[in-house]
């Protein structure tokens, strides 16, 4: 049944005008924003850590990995919760926007990072008409962040 | 047969055995002559067999088998114990724990080459007359059955009064996965005809299923032999029954035969039974509990000292004396119901100790060295995480001090001192922590020797080195490096890998001190916090943001002016009590974001670890509380001036200072 027009979830969120995605599968939730507890020596990346439901968990700026100017949080910026592995973290970003559901046959694999500046892994492309959305990897993008 | 259930159980009692044996042979080679740690090894060695056999791992069986000849021999006086039959033993368990290793990672056996043990074992078999106890197990019962004079007597009264004595051999079915049930059902059967008068093993051995597949049974009946065998043979899951009349010239009674040779002197056996005794009382009331329920029960207290931590803090705007006497309430409660949890999750330091004096052993075998391993304070308990972590750098000290501290018997008697080395083992609770300290009456640590190595490798300059203490000094020993690059063993009398052990014993929010005399020996202490995962902490404030300070590294807290403050080489130090100390300033360290607070007056924490000391430099003092430890996760494990985080009462995340990397 791998038929090319399987449909896959991900999750939309939104940096300023540009629209990314997240395979639903590495997420666990999607957070209002959180008050943040500052990491010294912690990666320019890493904002803090939050109290998620009496978990402490590390969260970073979608903002930060890809490139953009800080920005204050406004009501719609949300904290994904993502995990991989052992790593569990929050994603800070923008606003999230909708779940596409996406035939498989269009997405275009194989895409790399664009510019340097971004710390950010993507594994795909989605051509959805109007805008590309760019799919984030996560495992590789925590990798780089982490390592 | 799905083994996988069963899985566990065996390893979980495979361990257990293998301790037995080990801890055993450490005694009979100590008492030769004493039967009863004898038969308590060859029962270990004949469960081991069955449990083997039965899930499957051959190699295990096998060689548990052959350790079991040599083992039945020596039991019936065919063999005498020599050095090489104790070494061949022992070198049989360490094969048997590499086989169960092998099954604890990949569930199945290692193929290793036992060839050569086995070849050794069988060698001491051969040239004397024992029998192979896997074809002839009947023989060796007919011929081992030895009575006491009291049993003996037992039977003769009951002979006069019309009973016919009995022995019975029961052999259990492989597969018979209830043995005590199944040995119940057999008693009974022949408690219907008569008086069960002896067993072996003994009846609560049986109940507490403490047996490999057989069991023998003295029983006085009045019915004849068949109608018992009819009857026992009704009973399922039973492999052979061996059941005959016992005849007078049958029995050896141990007051005739080998009471010199076969019993161990009575204080031994005395503090044998003792031991015993103790043993089978605290296994008698304690249960086997899956950790995952521990932690999950922790995990809960942590949640209701939080709650609590928060509802004090309510209290500020309801206070009513009703409210406060509750909570004050709650506060008890919840401090007894995180002690008893605590209580349940500790192991007394026991499970780690016991395999050193056989680590002792051996390394005095191989370095001709005569070494006597004194343990203390077996009985202290400690976090079961602290279990799991301990022992590798334990015997990292034992080993060393072994190795280099104690010296070769003529040396010592060439300074004096009795030829026999001495290690001291101790362990002790001190307030909120707990000490093992490992110490030698060899020939201690070279100062000099180390010093200049330190030199040499570029730890320390030249000019600096003349400013160091003995206790500095001798912090090099535990730099990384410091000693693997060549072999120190004469230099420094000790050996590799010390930044290894402390290493290991800082990640459990410990530290490890050393202590040295020339000629008089070394001690190392360690120090470990009681529990890993909730401590009483200082929260302080410095700039904007709210750190905790575990209160077990606090020596004290000062209010001081700036002035104090001395410059040296571009480093600010304090004068504490005559002893200049590093001052440092938490907000540099931290990086905290804005103005640093500058006043006229400090506030410094001093805190301690180990021996050393420092002033934290602090902005304000919140107050002293009890925190939940949690993990910053793994994304932020590289941290290491952090060693963790925590929820106060109003939900917001603090952070905790690892003081062994500020220092």
């Amino acid at each position: 049944m791998a038929g090319s027009n399987q449909l896959k979830q991900y999750i939309a969120f939104g940096i300023d005008d540009e629209i990314y995605a997240v395979d639903v599968l590495f997420v666990e939730s999607i957070e209002r924003m959180a008050r943040i507890t500052r990491v010294p020596h912690s990666p320019y990346e890493v904002l803090g850590v939050i109290n998620l439901r009496g978990d402490v968990i590390p969260v970073m700026s979608a903002r930060r990995m890809l490139g953009y100017e800080e920005k204050p949080p406004s009501d719609a910026t949300r904290v994904a919760i993502v995990r991989q592995d052992e790593y569990r973290v929050g994603m800070i970003v923008d606003r999230v926007t909708e779940i596409l559901n996406v035939p498989q046959d269009r997405v275009q694999w194989g895409v790399e990072a664009l510019d340097e500046k971004r710390k950010v892994a993507f594994s795909g492309l989605i051509n959805l008409g109007d805008k590309p959305v760019m799919i984030m990897d996560i495992p590789r993008t925590l990798e780089l962040l982490l390592n | 047969m799905d083994n996988a259930q069963y899985m566990e159980l065996f390893i979980e009692e495979s361990k257990e055995h293998l301790r037995n044996l080990n801890n055993n042979l450490l005694v009979l080679e100590q008492q030769p002559d004493n039967a009863e740690v004898i038969n308590e090894i060859f029962r270990s060695a004949h469960t081991l067999k069955g449990m083997a056999g039965s899930m499957g791992f051959n190699s295990m069986a096998n060689l548990a088998h052959t350790m079991e000849n040599v083992l039945d021999a020596i039991r019936k006086g065919n063999m005498v114990v020599s050095a090489d039959i104790m070494d061949g033993l022992f070198e049989a368990v360490d094969i048997l724990d590499e086989l169960l290793q092998g099954i604890v990672q990949s569930g199945k056996e290692n193929p290793l080459d036992m060839s050569d043990i086995k070849a050794k074992l069988q060698g001491f078999l051969d040239g004397t007359d024992s029998t192979d106890l896997g074809q002839s197990p009947r023989k060796s019962h007919k011929e081992g059955l030895s009575l006491d004079d009291h049993y003996l007597h037992v039977i003769d009264e009951a002979v006069k009064n019309g009973f016919t004595p009995y022995y019975i051999g029961v052999r259990l079915k492989e597969s018979c996965l209830m043995k005590a049930a199944r040995a119940y059902i057999v008693f009974k059967a022949i408690e219907s005809f008569g008086h069960i008068i002896y067993s072996d093993p003994p009846a609560q051995d049986i109940e507490e299923e403490k047996f490999g597949l057989s069991f023998s049974i003295v029983a006085v009946c009045k019915a004849e032999l068949d109608t018992i065998k009819k009857e026992l043979d009704t009973i399922s899951e039973i492999e052979s029954i061996d059941i005959r009349e016992i005849q007078p010239d049958d029995i050896q009674s141990h007051g005739q035969s080998d009471t010199q040779k076969a019993q161990p002197s009575g204080a031994d056996r005395a503090a044998a039974t003792e031991i015993k005794d103790r043993l089978s009382k605290t296994a008698g009331r304690s249960i086997r509990v899956d950790i995952e329920r521990l932690d999950r029960l922790m995990n809960l207290v942590s949640e209701l000292i939080i709650i609590k931590n928060r509802i004090q803090d309510l209290q500020r705007y309801e206070d009513t004396a009703a409210m406060a006497e509750s909570v004050e309430y709650l506060g008890r409660v919840t401090g007894e119901l995180h002690d008893a949890v605590m209580k349940v999750r500790m192991i007394p330091l026991q499970v780690v100790f016991e395999r050193f004096p056989r680590t002792v052993r051996d390394l005095s075998r191989n370095t001709g060295k005569e070494v006597k391993l004194n343990i203390f304070g077996a009985e202290t308990e400690v976090d079961r995480t602290i279990i799991d972590e301990i022992g590798e750098p334990l015997i990292h000290l034992i080993r060393n001090a072994v190795d280099h501290g104690i010296e070769p018997p003529q040396e010592r008697t060439a300074l004096g001192k009795p030829p026999v080395g001495v290690i001291d083992l101790k362990a002790y609770h001190d307030g909120d922590s707990v000490v093992i300290e490992v110490s030698d009456d060899g020939r201690g640590i070279d100062i000099d020797k180390v010093l200049q190595r330190a030199i040499k490798q570029n730890l320390v300059s030249r000019e600096e080195a003349e400013t160091l203490n003995q206790q500095e000094i001798l912090q090099f020993i535990f730099e990384a490096g410091f000693s693997t690059a060549e072999k120190v063993t004469d230099i420094s009398g000790r050996g590799v890998g010390m930044d290894v052990v402390k290493t290991k014993i800082e990640s459990m929010g410990g530290t490890v001190d050393v202590d040295t005399s020339p000629n008089h020996g070394t001690r190392f202490i360690i120090r470990l916090p009681l529990t890993l995962s909730i401590i009483q902490a200082l929260l302080v404030s410095v700039g904007q943001e709210v750190y905790a300070i575990p209160i077990g590294s606090i020596k004290e807290i000062l209010e001081m002016p700036a002035t104090a403050i001395k410059l040296i080489r571009q480093k600010e130090f304090i004068d504490y009590r005559g002893l200049l100390i590093p001052f440092v300033r938490l907000a540099d360290v931290l990086e905290c974001p804005g103005e640093v607070k500058s006043g006229d007056t400090v506030i410094a924490v001093i805190v301690r670890k180990g021996e050393r000391l420092a002033a934290l430099s602090v902005d304000d003092l919140i107050g002293q509380q009890e925190i939940v430890i949690k993990p910053l996760g793994k994304a932020l494990s590289k941290i290491n001036i952090i060693s963790g985080a925590t929820i106060l009462g109003d939900g917001s995340v603090v952070l905790i200072l690892d003081i062994n990397h500020m220092i």
